[in-house]
């Protein structure tokens, strides 16, 4: 059974006169890394935010484990999702970890909170309100967030945007060592596509709110993919 | 409802609009300071001996209804907690728990931050009438009054301004899942002031918690409580209707 199962999913504004997305289907099943790409406005975020019910959908279905995630609510409790780097600036990072433990009622992974700020190389900065913090630091503050808890599904909306190129590399040493630890399902959305590639098994594209599959064959990079042959990394 | 209490309430009461909103209890407390400057401000009169703790704490809990600032102040902290945080995203962190059960528990927490504000100017109403006001001609010197109209006078005057700062905080908080700040904010004070008009104003005070101040005597006590609950639980389940069929459907 798919972990994640996306049936003839549509969305359309009420302000808009076109459908955001329309009738996507996808399948993402246990151990997946999905690399979600496409141009800007084809839909990556709305897509992401339909399954991370931020949005509710016109039409169609998403089932998590079998659920409908529109029917029943404590469905995405394994879920971690990042759609933008969120917290509360006026608590501290470690009040920060704590509040999403206990509002989720996980008071027992608080053991993790040591270790994942030691991954994302926050643990010196546990104590401090990260209202001043660097763009790459919120980041990383809304990445332990979301790993705190110990996931299956990993949502993730453009982690690497905004970072600079040894922020990016940070964040891709955490995912991967992240992934290969675990046996976690992710999906994730990106204009990095060179990143991408060093951690998906898996490419999706979205065009105009329609969703392909991607097959990398032979020595083809994605870059290339996009650029029908020039290497555009 | 009771795991996510605390954690919720934490982020309320962490935020610096909170803490601004408790600053206004230590208003009985300018009386002291006042009396030390050369000047007629908050300066209190009345009938020699005729002032009781109790009239004085309903007396300040008036004046800063009357004052508009600190409801202001809560329904900005109201705002905050849930205009900024839908639009920041913050709602992500609850991830798919019941949106009624996350609003619930903000309002919640909000309720308890005033009832926090209410027990602190509590104290400092007391604080300053054994310190000060009880040297003062007009100060009975006795905790609750004597006449059983100024005990109903002062029941009828706290509980129609406690009601209708209750429905006015969730009147902006449902405002605020869908409007903007400004409007949220003006809409909500509006309602305060009308309420706070309300007493003075002729056969429409009765469908407001506060407009039985000066008519309770001609129904009767009994009769005039029942009214601002009436009122007020009429006021909370329109509110509560509204609010869930927005929250339900709300986009971020």
């Amino acid at each position: 059974m798919s972990t994640l199962k996306i049936n003839n999913l549509s969305k359309k504004f009420q302000t808009n006169d076109f459908y955001s997305l329309e009738n996507v289907n996808l399948e993402i099943n246990a151990g997946d890394i999905v690399g979600l790409v496409g141009r800007n406005g084809a839909g990556k975020s709305t897509l992401l935010k339909l399954i991370a019910k931020s949005y509710i959908p016109t039409s169609g279905t998403i089932e998590y484990n079998g659920n409908n995630i529109f029917n029943n609510d404590y469905i995405l409790k394994d879920v971690g999702i990042m759609i933008e780097p969120v917290f509360y600036s006026y608590m501290t990072v470690k009040e920060n970890l704590e509040f999403y433990l206990e509002v989720h009622g996980k008071q027992e992974f608080k053991k993790n909170i040591d270790d994942i700020l030691e991954l994302v190389d926050l643990s010196k900065k546990k104590n401090n309100k990260p209202e001043n913090f660097s763009f790459g630091m919120k980041q990383r503050l809304s990445l332990a967030i979301v790993l705190v808890d110990e996931p299956d599904f990993l949502i993730l909306d453009e982690p690497f945007v905004g970072l600079d190129p040894y922020g990016v590399q940070e964040l891709l040493e955490i995912l991967q060592s992240w992934v290969q630890e675990r046996s976690i399902s992710m999906i994730i959305s990106s204009h990095q596509l060179s990143e991408l590639e060093s951690i998906c098994n898996r490419f999706v594209m979205l065009e105009d709110g329609k969703m392909k599959d991607i097959q990398i064959e032979g020595e083809r990079s994605l870059g290339q993919y996009f650029t029908g042959g020039k290497d555009n990394k | 409802m009771k795991t996510m209490f605390c954690p919720v309430f934490r982020t309320v009461y962490k935020k610096k609009e909170a803490k601004i909103c408790l600053l206004f209890c230590a208003l009985p407390l300018f009386l002291i300071v006042t009396s030390l400057l050369p000047t007629n401000f908050m300066q209190l009169s009345g009938d020699a001996g005729s002032m009781s703790c109790m009239e004085f704490f309903e007396a300040v809990i008036f004046v800063q209804f009357q004052l508009t600032l600190p409801s202001i102040a809560f329904m900005y902290l109201a705002i905050t907690c849930i205009h900024d945080e839908i639009n920041k995203g913050n709602l992500y962190l609850y991830k798919d728990i019941p949106r009624i059960k996350i609003f619930l528990c903000k309002s919640i927490s909000l309720l308890a931050w005033y009832g926090i504000y209410l027990m602190s100017t509590f104290f400092t109403s007391v604080f300053t009438y054994y310190v000060y006001v009880i040297k003062q001609p007009y100060a009975s010197g006795v905790f609750f009054p004597t006449r059983l109209g100024d005990v109903q006078y002062i029941i009828i005057g706290l509980l129609g301004t406690i009601s209708t700062i209750i429905v006015s905080l969730l009147l902006v908080v449902v405002l605020s899942t869908f409007l903007n700040n400004g409007a949220s904010l003006i809409i909500g004070i509006l309602f305060t002031l009308f309420c706070s008009i309300a007493p003075n104003l002729e056969t429409i005070n009765v469908i407001f918690p506060t407009g039985f101040l000066y008519t309770y005597e001609s129904i009767g006590f009994s009769k005039a409580i029942l009214f601002v609950l009436l009122i007020s639980v009429i006021y909370l389940c329109v509110i509560g209707a509204v609010g869930i069929y927005k929250i339900k459907r709300i986009e971020f």
